[in-house]
């Protein structure tokens, strides 16, 4: 995997789009690996007669994680997540196809040294945003600094 | 102008249903999301790499959520708590038929280690007066999570946006 620094990222730049398919399978697993046992998860009876819904669709942690490997992918090992705000504004369903994209907004260091990228993310469902995600995310800066190895008052997320 | 009822007022800035949770931070949850969402990072695959990038072996961060939920059964608990349990106890309280959480924050703080074993509690932090809105009348309220492991080190805080409402025309 690659290793992108913070004098490698330019204010604006896009992160690049990525394609996936979601299965009844995926969503199941991604509930059941987060622990997550609601119905609206994994059972299709309950969410299509009972709850309104065209299928089973992603929980929450699901799509964080989602969003977790796509910045891991572009940035390397040696981002690390400080926040994450999340607006839900459409279910993403088993069958739907999906894409991630992302752009840097700005970015910053902070009084300890740690340098922060605010990066705007969202996944899309037929052309349409279904979840918008703002995150404050870490990367390696000068001399071999890691996000990695700060805590206490290091560490402002 | 509504009131708050006095239960409610009483609940604001309080932490509510402290909870040791009934499961260690298992490196089998971390494998099965990470191949689900098929994340290649080296540290959740790799005790050598973790080491070395991270100085210990961890699950991702944005899993941070799935280290405070309950089981689905206990032999000792006479009824599950529910994740969230206080925005389910406001939409009781206030009466409202829907309650939605609308968006949320997660901050996230010192790395959960794998076979780490999280405390959690719940605090609400404010409720509003009832507003009208597009999907009917009702409140919003903001409740934190927030997550602690067994060194007593904050691990991260979620923050939700509720809204208990009753539907337009209803």
């Amino acid at each position: 995997m690659r290793q992108l620094n913070y004098e490698d990222v330019a204010v604006g730049e896009s992160l690049g789009a990525l394609q996936l398919d979601i299965s009844s399978t995926d969503v199941i697993a991604g509930a059941m690996a987060s622990r997550d046992y609601s119905p609206l998860h994994h059972d299709y009876h309950y969410v299509t007669e009972e709850a309104g819904h065209r299928d089973i669709f992603l929980n929450t942690p699901h799509q964080a994680a989602l969003l977790e490997k796509y910045l891991s992918d572009w940035s390397g090992p040696g981002g690390r997540l400080g926040r994450m705000r999340f607006t839900m504004k459409a279910s993403i369903y088993a069958g739907d196809s999906i894409i991630l994209d992302g752009e840097v907004v700005d970015k910053s260091v902070d009084a300890s040294g740690c340098s922060w990228l605010k990066l705007k993310l969202w996944i899309e469902v037929k052309g349409e945003t279904a979840t918008a995600c703002e995150v404050r995310y870490a990367l390696p800066g000068k001399a071999q600094d890691s996000p990695w190895k700060r805590k206490g008052e290091a560490w402002q997320p | 102008m509504s009131e708050l009822p006095e239960k409610v007022q009483s609940l604001i800035g309080k932490s509510s249903y402290a909870c040791d949770a009934d499961c260690e931070v298992s490196q089998s949850n971390v494998r099965a999301l990470c191949a689900t969402v098929q994340n290649a990072n080296p540290v959740y695959w790799d005790a050598e790499q973790a080491e070395s990038i991270v100085g210990a072996r961890i699950a991702p961060t944005a899993m941070l959520s799935t280290w405070g939920r309950p089981e689905r059964w206990s032999p000792t608990e006479s009824a599950a708590t529910k994740p969230l349990q206080l925005h389910y106890d406001l939409k009781e309280l206030f009466g409202f038929p829907v309650a939605i959480v609308g968006s949320f924050e997660s901050v996230f703080h010192a790395p959960v280690l794998i076979g780490d074993s999280l405390h959690t509690c719940q605090v609400l932090r404010s409720v509003s007066e009832e507003k009208d809105t597009r999907l009917g009348r009702g409140r919003f309220w903001v409740i934190e999570m927030q997550y602690h492991n067994q060194r007593d080190e904050l691990a991260g805080v979620d923050t939700f946006n509720c809204f208990g409402y009753r539907k337009a025309g209803s």
